[in-house]
């Protein structure tokens, strides 16, 4: 919303600039930012030249005498087309024009000149140097000219209003706050009438049917009113604030709702059947065509003003094309009523229309306004439009609102506020407000808040009037570090910030994708019913993803296609399925995914390795196994998505998937390179990342290192002999690598060799000879007879 | 035959052999001089005609020899010509180290994690909750009533089971009074949704840091202390804050705090629209009603909360220009992040 200061200051003494008026009204809670000046000069103002002699030394230069209403001038004009008498902008010394450009006493040809008569481009108006700017034989003399060219509106603020602020949704609403900050007086312009009309009961009718949905209603019939253009001060004021004059009728609707806050309708009282307005709820399915020209299907929630035949207006709302005033218009009948809050905002909301008076509406207006508003309408009406006003005026009001009544300690405010306040200090600030404060005994104050604050229902809701008058300001900071044992728990989350250091580490980027995706991508990873949205924001994003890996593919294609290469990604974020499916567990859950594609990032000298599935299995390896000894077992599987594909198992449960992408996915992601992924369970990082250390004494004796060759059948899985070498190892037995894998010449067709370094060590001796080959014997004997794999001894 | 004149003869026919070595030829010298019927061998096998007393020190000899040849086949097995070796050129010590490869935490984090830090060193702990809500959890504990223009101030998702996306993290607020007994004193990131259309300036998700402190005597005081210290430490010692009321449903009184960003540039103006202030959270103290809905005694126990959005922090603090960047997994914006 906004407001003009100029219009502000009918209600309260302002001084400050709009900036620093702004900066205040900001501080207290209604924000608020200066538009930015359109006129970048200062010290113009209006002067009348009342003499000209000629410059002796000069052929073209002249001096005048130039009166500002507070002194004569003398200044040196160049100007062919100065004249004595005319009104003129001057530049008196100190004067700043565009560009920087300070005024000064300044010495020309001989003579001295007090300033400058200003031409438009001196004055950044326009690129005109023809001749100094001559004004309007009656513009005021002395008056700044930037005021005068904006039409007095200088200083225009545009709030942006908490929703709690209702009341300040206007003029007056904005200058009760700064006369309370600043403890100035609120000035109300007396309203006088001229009731020259009929009484108003002999005219028209009101009823409340629904008193849910209309609290009050007041109204006031106008006769012999003639339409046309609103007075130039009005509109001018509208104009600045951003609103369009239409003509005198509804602009002084516009404006009283922009003074008071009080929304108005102004109805063509011939077109209202029966001269009647009854206030009741629509029925289900009604239609009703607004002055907008939509025809509006209502449901039973929806207010409606009607006349003796159906509806008139939308409540609260928007008025209805049967009975709108047009230029033809001579009788009308002006609404002012307090509908109910929450029955506005749900009509509004289910119409998709918001308008100026919904929005005042839902945000709750003063009630005890209604007839200062109606009565000003009406003035400003018959000021500018002629006409008989009625005698009286309609009020229905049929349980008048009480003022809420509420308890403000001040031993809590001090508690809560960290200020030290006194009773007839707290009981200052709320009286500023109009929130009148009775000493109930040494520590509590009863107050009665007026009915244009009725958001104040609390003891809290005074304190933030107390805090916000005495300025957020004075509270003083304090350091209150009082941390209790029991107030520390664990982060459950901590696990991560080193398992992120680790992949990081590895070369991978930490990808944060949307939550937000399409149907069809949660298909292809995962069974899980996607979570689906009811009101998505586009078809594209109208689900909750279920796996991490569909957006680490897009990433590759987004990167591919800005000339990525080797890209390495990782994401650990939650998914989500729409029922406990997911992954036999929660419908949320927090996962790590793990992407690579094909290829190096840059080109180096000496060859890199491939990011192929064993590496990607050795950075999944890093991260869920702890220390040497196997706590995974990886199998081949087929896996949604994925080619090449295995499983991570531990405890029989599936902790991780790894695979390639399958050719079919990497055509939907139109990626350039293949990628592996890998998609791991958080809550078995946890344990690895969260398992003891257990220290085992150094062994001071020597380890011995053999190798052993081993012929199988091809099919044969290596990990399935590597097992099997544990298995039958005794506890000498202390780490085993696979080093060569061959098949070829040297081995038969459907066989091939897989070569494994021993370590061998003791706890208390240095092995013999003798007992490691009888070791490797017993781990040899083993395999050939359980696994067909025959040692091939070098 | 002499064993010492043998040593030289072997000796001096290795160098003449190693001199016109051709590539490919050091294995067959290898066998020729150290294998299991080489040279050297022969040498040992004399060992045992030698008189008693003299084995031991023609042994060293021996294994002298052996150590000598060795190493000079393993010279030139490596292909690495000995600096000092004529004609043999250094390694180009120029050429590029290998390339160790190197990612970075996503920005968020890294931002989450600082903050993480400032506020752990001040006793607080993280705590976590969902990111698909009740409307209890999301608004009604929250002190949203039905049909309040409040609820406009934040566009909500709402998924097919009538459930919403949070909106905000100060759902963890309730979780955490339902959870922890006070006194409580929690910071609670998390992801977090509004239906509003993608550009520069707004996304549909974004994360946020949520602040819950409940105690028997917690005060504005300390959470403007609590807050002007997060300033400092995040922004720097020297940068200005400022407490500004404001409304929030769920704290009462309400605040925002703002930090002095200056107006030296173009952008500054932009982003502080003209005042040289920014907004950078929300705060307050925990309305009665909240902490009613979450089971605590407002008459006991007093609290305060605060939340900020980490993208717009993150935002500020490296004038990262589109909001977009951070979801894209773009690397070329990611790579900036390296730490």
């Amino acid at each position: 919303m906004k407001v003009s200061v100029d219009w502000l200051t009918d209600f309260v003494e302002i001084d400050q600039s709009p900036e620093e008026l702004a900066d205040m009204l900001s501080l207290i809670g209604l924000e608020a930012l200066a538009e930015k000046e359109r006129h970048d000069f200062s010290g113009v103002v209006i002067g009348e030249v009342k003499s000209i002699e000629p410059v002796p030394d000069s052929d073209h230069l002249t001096l005048c005498t130039v009166d500002t209403g507070v002194e004569s001038l003398a200044i040196v004009c160049g100007a062919p087309n100065v004249r004595v008498g005319q009104r003129v902008p001057v530049a008196v010394v100190g004067a700043v024009l565009p560009g920087n450009f300070k005024i000064k006493k300044a010495k020309i040809r001989g003579a001295v000149s007090h300033g400058m008569i200003c031409a438009e481009d001196e004055l950044g108006l326009s690129t005109d140097h023809a001749g100094i700017m001559v004004l309007d034989p009656d513009a005021p003399l002395g008056q700044d000219f930037k005021r005068y060219l904006s039409k007095g509106q200088v200083g225009v603020l545009d709030l942006d209003l908490t929703p709690n602020r209702g009341d300040a949704f206007s003029h007056l609403g904005v200058a009760r706050d700064i006369a309370a900050k600043l403890d100035r007086k609120i000035t109300m312009a007396k309203i006088t009438l001229t009731e020259s009309g009929p009484p108003i009961d002999t005219l028209a009718q009101v009823s409340i049917t629904s008193p849910e949905g209309a609290h009050r209603y007041a109204a006031r019939v106008v006769l012999g009113i003639r339409i046309g253009p609103s007075p130039q001060w009005l509109a001018d004021r509208l104009s600045a604030i951003g609103m369009r004059p239409i003509n005198n009728v509804v602009d002084a609707s516009n404006y009283v709702m922009m003074e008071l806050g009080q929304p108005l309708h102004v109805f063509d009282y011939d077109r209202l059947a029966e001269h009647r307005i009854d206030v009741t709820f629509a029925k289900a399915g009604q239609k009703f065509t607004t002055l907008d020209g939509v025809e509006r299907a209502l449901g039973g929630h929806h207010l409606l003003i009607a006349d003796g035949n159906g509806p008139v207006a939308l409540a609260g709302i928007m008025g209805g094309e049967n009975s709108e005033v047009t230029d033809a218009t001579t009788n009308i009948l002006i609404e002012s009523a307090y509908f109910a809050p929450a029955v506005i905002r749900k009509g509004a909301k289910s119409l998709d229309l918001s308008t100026e008076a919904s929005k005042r509406f839902e945000r709750d207006i003063d009630i005890d306004g209604v007839i200062v508003a109606l009565d000003r309408v009406t003035q400003l009406i018959a000021d500018s439009a002629g006409g008989e006003i009625a005698s009286g005026r309609i009020d229905i009001y049929p349980v008048p609102h009480a003022p809420q009544i509420v308890d403000i300690s001040t031993r809590f405010t001090n508690r809560l506020t960290g200020l030290e306040l006194s009773q007839s200090e707290i009981a200052d600030a709320l009286q500023r407000l109009s929130i009148a404060a009775e000493v109930a005994d040494d520590d509590v104050l009863r107050c009665t808040v007026p009915l244009n604050r009725p958001e104040i229902r609390l003891e809290v809701d005074l304190i933030e009037e107390v805090a916000r008058m005495v300025g957020y300001e004075t509270i003083p900071p304090v350091m209150g570090i009082d941390v209790r044992f029991d107030g520390i728990i664990a982060d459950s989350q901590a696990f991560m910030e080193p398992l992120r250091r680790s992949l990081v580490n590895l070369g991978f980027h930490e990808h944060l994708a949307v939550t937000l995706t399409e149907l069809s991508l949660t298909r292809l990873f995962s069974d899980a019913p996607p979570v689906t949205l009811a009101n998505p924001l586009t078809s594209e994003m109208n689900c909750l993803r279920n796996s991490l890996l569909p957006g680490l593919l897009q990433a590759q294609s987004f990167n591919e296609n800005r000339q990525q290469k080797g890209i390495r990604l990782f994401e650990i974020g939650a998914i989500h399925a729409a029922d406990d499916s997911l992954y036999n567990r929660d419908r949320e859950q927090f996962r790590l995914a793990i992407l690579a594609s094909d290829g190096t990032a840059l080109p180096h000298w000496k060859p890199q390795p491939p990011a192929d599935i064993f590496f990607l299995k050795g950075v999944v390896q890093r991260l869920l196994e702890d220390g040497g000894r196997q706590t995974v077992t990886w199998k081949a599987a087929r896996v949604q998505g994925l080619a090449d594909a295995m499983v991570a198992e531990r405890g029989g449960e599936i902790i991780g998937r790894l695979g390639v992408v399958s050719a079919e996915l990497r055509q939907k992601f139109d990626l350039q390179s293949s990628a592996v992924l890998a998609d791991i369970d958080l809550q078995a990082l946890v344990k690895t990342a969260t398992a003891e250390i257990e220290y085992q004494p150094v062994i001071p004796f020597p380890i011995v290192e053999r190798d052993m060759a081993l012929e199988t059948p091809q099919e044969a899985p290596a990990g399935e002999l590597l097992s099997a070498i544990w298995d039958a190892g005794s506890k000498i037995l202390r780490d085993v690598r696979l080093f060569d894998l061959y098949s070829g010449e040297q081995v038969a067709a459907d066989r091939k060799s897989l070569a494994y370094r021993l370590y061998l060590q003791a706890d208390d001796r240095t092995l013999t000879d003798a007992e490691v080959d009888r070791e490797m014997e017993k781990i040899a004997a083993h395999l050939a007879q359980r696994h067909q794999a025959q040692w091939r001894r070098a | 035959m002499d064993l010492t004149a043998g040593i030289a003869s072997v000796r001096e026919e290795f160098a003449r052999r190693l001199q016109s070595l051709q590539e490919g030829d050091a294995e067959r010298l290898r066998i020729d001089f150290l294998g299991r019927k080489g040279l050297v061998a022969a040498l040992f096998a004399q060992l045992g005609q030698l008189p008693k007393d003299d084995r031991p020190q023609a042994g060293s000899l021996l294994n002298a020899l052996k150590q000598e040849l060795e190493e000079q086949l393993g010279a030139t097995r490596t292909g690495a010509a000995a600096p000092d070796s004529a004609g043999g050129a250094a390694v180009d010590v120029t050429l590029p180290g290998d390339p160790v490869p190197v990612g970075a935490i996503h920005p968020v984090n890294l931002v989450l994690g600082q903050i993480k830090d400032i506020f752990n060193r001040l006793g607080f702990s993280v705590y976590y909750g969902p990111e698909v809500e009740t409307d209890f959890y999301n608004f009604g504990a929250l002190n949203f009533q039905d049909d309040h223009p409040a609820r406009d101030m934040q566009d909500t998702f709402y998924t097919g089971d009538n459930l919403t996306l949070r909106t905000h993290t100060s759902n963890v607020q309730i979780h955490a009074m339902e959870n922890l007994k006070p006194p409580i004193r929690i910071i609670a990131p998390g992801r977090v949704f509004r239906n509003e259309s993608i550009s520069a300036r707004s996304h549909c998700q974004f994360h946020q840091v949520e602040g819950l402190v409940i105690d028997r005597n917690v005060s504005m005081a300390e959470l403007k202390g609590t807050l002007a210290h997060f300033v400092r430490e995040f922004f720097g010692a020297d940068v200005k804050s400022r407490f500004r009321a404001s409304y929030f449903p769920f704290t009462e009184p309400s605040a925002e705090l703002d930090i002095y960003w200056g107006l030296e540039s173009e952008a500054d103006y932009r982003i502080t629209k003209g005042t040289g202030w920014l907004e950078i959270l929300g705060c307050g103290m925990v309305h009665p009603n909240v902490l009613k809905a979450g089971g605590i005694d407002p008459h006991k126990w007093t609290g305060y909360a605060f939340g900020m959005g980490i993208e717009r922090t993150s935002m500020l603090k490296w004038g990262v220009e589109d909001i977009r960047h951070f979801f894209d997994g773009d690397l070329r914006f990611l790579r900036q992040f390296r730490s």
